[in-house]
């Protein structure tokens, strides 16, 4: 009896320390439940501090700054912003990389087809480049603004993403004409090359400034000539009469081929309309001492051509640079031309290389722990209210609301906005007001179809898939040889210029194949029957 | 007083034409330069060549004067200039007296590892590297103190040291001098034409440092002149070169460009008057052995 007792005791007693322990234990566990997420809103209020490195202009200083705050308090972050002088961003953020003392964010040098960072490979083999693949899954304004064409251009070699693009709009680019000059001389709009020889030849000779000299020309370009590495290139739109431009064209067989090294030496077609046009003295005779598109688009700004090849976005500000010179100035876009020969490659289609890239941001090894911290701050900059801030400012500082609508505080290209589009980090790139600013309210509308236009020709006219994400070193070897940077330029002139007979573009293009330019074209096939 | 031969005569003119046609071209752009930047750009549209300005617009001026690093960046240059002057000179006076005068042992190994520095040096990192270490990145003193020493200039004075008479040092040594006493009471006196050379040539060069200022800089705060008036041009042509489309600013770049020279330009014009007959005398100076 008292065995039993004592065993009934024995039970019951471990049965009350087991409930007093199993209690014990969720009532720890509920507490540090509880403390987690005490601690994980205490870590949820807490800023993510971090660096990062990008270019900005001397109008742009990080310390009390209303911008700088602003975008710290709703994204919650302590961004420290190292700006950069823009004329040497890459020495710079190199000797930057190199004293190890670089931030968590550094900005990623890219042309809009892919990844040009000469640091980028050893970054990536030396994990000084952390992967963001998994944390842009959760950045639903990130994945939507980004173009898929940037996502694929900037992939690396082992299938991860290192990177996050910044993009820009992907369009084509028109050329602008004096639209008051035409008008005086009585010509139609140009369609045809035949068209534009004439309409250039009236131009240098009618005197359409009506200044009484015959200093005006049809067009000029930079000496460079088509070996520029600007995206505008005068002499560039009309070789797209011939699809003998510097892009790549499907044949129809399912190959491709580089426009103006096409083996069956279309470009010729282009070389002969330049050499009418400097015949005919409407091709700028100072041509060959232009340095650079800035010199190139200041004599479309003089009035002394009458066309330029142009973003459809810049077309008022073209107007208000010639305004003060010739009020009467009025500027119209015209499409590609086509020539009596276009119908010889009607069967051929643009394929597009064109990622919409405009540089891009890593996040550095110092940055472990806090990517998806980070990456939140950069979906928020897309998001509606960041976009907002990104774009206009603060309210009250840099802008007031009247309803709906925003008014400046300032004039526009001034303070703000002069610093503010290195700033931005991220854009939406399809956005118009990033685009179109209505800087002469009546071109607003001309303006906004042109630009619609621009866009819908990329996806009308390229096709889409197919060489997206190559990166070619033999491309990049080869543009650094003497037969592309000095050769090129130097035949293409003596041809034009009439030293040189058209035919010996047939043995400028034995020389460009046999210098590496057979491998390039073999790499791109390769790469666009794998990526079709 | 001496009668000029027809011959001599002729010679004479002629020199006065061709000196007077090189003075017009040395002039005249410096002149295009300041009219351009005292110009409206209708004005410089109409007349490019234009000596003189025919509507005086200080658009241009406004436009660089009114950044708000203007002032700052003015200060940092004359600081650099100034200090970092002083110091390039009393360095290579200090390095160059023992290797001419003092005659040290090992002399010509010093000279070796110094000349060496003329054709090789370490490249961008390793120098970025060692001016981190030293704690002066993001300091004035990284402009100043990396090259305190210009090996060319060093080589002038030293030249200049090595031919001033060895009996003048003797007899102050017979007398009780001490080195130093001997290089700041006698060597440095005599060689004020000198001086003022090398002292010319490291103000220009300290004036127009530029990438030294990019790299080592981060502070806006301490970006030195050139490197703002560079970025003022960049900023500019950045957009004209359609490498971004966003920002189409109304510029007129020549304008500004010529504006960004004058400023630029200006203070080292200013001075350089005081200092030309010592430049001349010192560009003489090692041309005539005593």
């Amino acid at each position: 009896m008292k065995n039993k007792f004592l065993k009934v005791m024995s039970l019951m007693m471990s049965m009350c320390i087991l409930v007093s322990v199993s209690a014990g234990c969720s009532g720890q566990k509920a507490q540090k439940q509880e403390q987690t997420k005490e601690s994980q809103n205490a870590k949820k209020a807490e800023p993510v501090k971090f660096s990062i490195l990008l270019k900005a202009g001397p109008e742009f200083t990080p310390d009390n700054n209303a911008w700088v705050k602003e975008i710290n308090e709703k994204a919650n972050a302590d961004i420290t912003w190292t700006a950069v002088p823009i004329a040497n961003i890459w020495e710079k953020r190199n000797v930057i990389m190199a004293s190890n003392d670089y931030p968590e964010v550094i900005i990623m040098n890219t042309t809009s087809k892919g990844v040009t960072d000469n640091l980028y490979d050893s970054m990536v083999k030396n994990k000084i480049v952390l992967p963001v693949d998994d944390y842009i899954k959760n950045a639903p304004n990130i994945m939507k603004y980004t173009h898929k064409s940037a996502w694929e251009a900037v992939k690396n070699a082992d299938g991860k993403i290192y990177m996050v693009p910044r993009c820009t709009i992907v369009r084509e680019d028109f050329m602008a004409i004096r639209k008051d000059w035409r008008e005086k001389l009585n010509l139609s709009v140009p369609k045809t090359t035949d068209d534009w020889s004439s309409f250039f030849k009236a131009i240098a000779t009618k005197d359409p400034d009506g200044n009484g000299k015959a200093d005006t020309y049809g067009v000029s370009d930079t000496n460079e000539l088509m070996s520029s590495s600007s995206t505008v290139i005068n002499m560039e739109y009309f070789a797209r009469a011939w699809n003998a431009d510097r892009n790549w064209y499907d044949n129809g067989k399912g190959e491709v081929e580089y426009g103006v090294f096409a083996k069956d030496g279309r470009f010729k077609y282009a070389l002969d309309f330049y050499k009418k046009l400097i015949s005919e003295k409407s091709l700028d005779q100072d041509i060959m001492t232009n340095k650079g598109i800035a010199s190139v688009n200041e004599k479309f700004s003089r009035g002394v051509t009458s066309a330029h090849r142009i973003f459809a976005g810049q077309l008022d500000s073209q107007v208000i640079a010639i305004k003060p010179i010739q009020p009467s100035v009025q500027v119209e876009l015209v499409d590609f031309p086509t020539a009596p020969e276009s119908k010889n490659y009607a069967k051929e289609k643009l394929v597009f290389t064109n990622a919409g890239l405009y540089n891009a941001w890593a996040l550095t090894n110092k940055a472990k722990g806090k990517e998806q911290s980070i990456i939140n701050v950069f979906d928020w900059m897309l998001g509606d209210e960041g976009w907002s801030v990104l774009s206009n400012g603060v309210e009250g500082v840099h802008y007031k609301k009247d309803g709906d609508k925003i008014i400046r505080l300032e004039p526009e290209y001034t303070s703000f906005t002069k610093w503010i589009g290195n700033l931005q980090q991220f854009r939406r790139p399809n956005d118009e007001s990033l685009w179109l600013k209505k800087q002469v309210p009546e071109m607003y509308q001309y303006q906004k179809e042109w630009l619609d236009k621009s866009v819908k020709y990329v996806t009308d006219n390229y096709v889409q898939k197919g060489l997206m994400g190559i990166s070619s070193d033999k491309e990049t070897n080869f543009y650094k040889k003497d037969t592309f940077t000095k050769k090129f330029v130097e035949v293409t002139a003596k041809i034009i210029y009439g030293e040189l007979p058209l035919t010996a573009w047939d043995d400028y293009l034995k020389e460009v194949y046999s210098s590496g330019w057979d491998e390039v074209t073999k790499e791109y096939n390769d790469y666009y029957k794998a990526h079709k | 007083m001496i009668k000029m031969s027809r011959s001599e005569k002729a010679f004479d003119i002629v020199n006065y034409i061709i000196l007077t046609i090189l003075g017009i071209v040395t002039l005249y752009p410096l002149l295009n330069v300041l009219a351009i930047s005292l110009s409206t750009y209708t004005a410089y549209v109409e007349s490019p060549l234009m000596v003189f300005p025919t509507k005086i617009d200080f658009e241009a001026y406004i436009r660089i004067l009114s950044n708000p690093l203007i002032l700052s960046s003015y200060n940092n240059t004359i600081f650099v200039t100034v200090v970092g002057t002083v110091v390039n000179v009393i360095m290579t006076v200090l390095t160059a007296y023992p290797l001419a005068k003092a005659k040290v042992r090992g002399v010509r190994v010093f000279m070796f590892f110094i000349m060496f520095t003329m054709l090789f040096n370490g490249g961008l990192i390793p120098t970025f590297l060692v001016v981190k270490n030293l704690h002066l990145v993001n300091t004035l003193w990284a402009l100043i103190l990396p090259t305190a020493i210009s090996t060319y200039n060093f080589v002038i004075v030293l030249n200049f040291f090595e031919s001033i008479p060895d009996s003048l040092e003797e007899s102050a040594k017979i007398d009780g001098a001490g080195h130093l006493r001997i290089l700041f009471s006698i060597i440095v006196p005599l060689s004020t034409p000198v001086l003022a050379t090398i002292a010319l040539f490291y103000g220009v060069g300290n004036w127009n440092r530029f990438f030294d200022a990019v790299i080592y800089i981060n502070d806006r705060s301490k970006w030195t002149l050139s490197l703002l008036l560079r970025e003022i041009i960049t900023e500019n042509s950045d957009v004209l070169n359609a490498l971004d489309p966003m920002n189409a600013v109304t510029v007129y770049p020549k304008t500004v460009q010529s504006a960004t020279i004058v400023v630029t330009i200006l203070p080292i014009i200013c001075a350089y008057p005081f200092l030309q007959k010592y430049f001349i005398k010192g560009i003489m100076a090692g041309a005539v052995k005593g």
